[in-house]
């Protein structure tokens, strides 16, 4: 059974899924750091994806560039967690790690709102 | 033991949900040419994300072998003091002062191991910077500003 978490981005909250097969070290640390908090911060050149900082290193495994709408990854070059809310060919590669499962328009939501005003609250937790 | 390294931890985490008074305070003070607060403030949130990347770039050398932690020290130390100015500019004071410090007290790591978690723990720090003041920025009004000028017709 997969490890189910959740992600509050301002008032939306949705589920997410972890990918331990696939990223267990990523995975791991994102467990040990929970709750992750942050604030929103939207991509200037990759399109329709927003980040927020994460506390540790993690290295290279999963990567994956081509994006699909819910994709979280975590991009080592800026200690970043990165969530996708629509398809994107990608810039770069991150170590995808979990998925939005429930409440992907929620999030699109915020996202598109995240590229005019930044900062909104962002949290992931059990 | 881990001295040094604890004591940026500490300073990292307190940046890491509240947002530093010095970066209010920066884009309410800090004056450039036209007596604006623009430019300070840019130069503050591309330096920090540089300064991380530079810090990324020597853990990483370092984690990769072939080069001994006293060399990648002495960059760390002087390319902590090369960004000290671009701290002081957009009225970054604590920062400054905080990196100024940790910049003399490096040679107290005796291991590359602790130095390793000082370069991660330090990353982290002016990588979290780097996003409060990002995220500040009226970056949608600047994009509407840039393109009414037709800036992209300019190559």
């Amino acid at each position: 059974m997969s490890k189910e978490l959740r992600m509050r981005v301002a008032d939306e909250v949705a589920k997410i899924v972890l990918l331990e097969e696939e990223a267990p070290e990523t995975c791991k640390k994102a467990m040990a750091a929970l709750p992750l908090k942050g604030n929103l911060i939207h991509a200037k050149i990759a399109g329709k994806e927003f980040f927020f900082k994460a506390p540790f290193f993690c290295d290279p495994e999963n990567q994956v560039q081509a994006q699909q709408a819910g994709n979280i990854g975590y991009y080592d070059g800026a200690n970043s967690i990165c969530v996708f809310y629509e398809a994107e060919p990608g810039i770069g590669t991150v170590n995808l790690f979990a998925r939005i499962t429930e409440n992907l328009s929620g999030i699109q939501k915020e996202g598109e709102k995240g590229w005019k005003k930044q900062g909104a609250m962002i949290e992931i937790y059990e | 033991m881990y001295g040094l390294v604890e004591e940026v931890r500490k300073k990292r985490e307190e940046i890491w949900v509240n947002e530093p008074q010095e970066v209010k305070a920066s884009f309410l003070t800090a004056k450039g040419s036209g007596d604006s607060t623009f430019f300070p403030c840019l130069y503050g949130d591309f330096e920090a994300r540089a300064c991380h990347h530079a810090l990324y770039t020597l853990r990483q050398t370092l984690r990769n072998g072939g080069v001994d932690f006293q060399t990648i020290m002495l960059m760390t130390q002087n390319s902590l003091r090369n960004y000290l100015p671009y701290l002081s500019w957009p009225g970054l004071h604590d920062s400054e002062k905080f990196i100024k410090d940790v910049a003399e007290e490096l040679t107290t790591i005796d291991s590359e191991n602790e130095f390793i978690q000082l370069l991660e723990e330090l990353a982290l720090y002016v990588g979290r910077l780097n996003f409060w003041i990002d995220q500040s920025m009226p970056w949608y009004e600047l994009i509407q500003a840039y393109e009414a000028a037709g800036a992209s017709d300019h190559k």
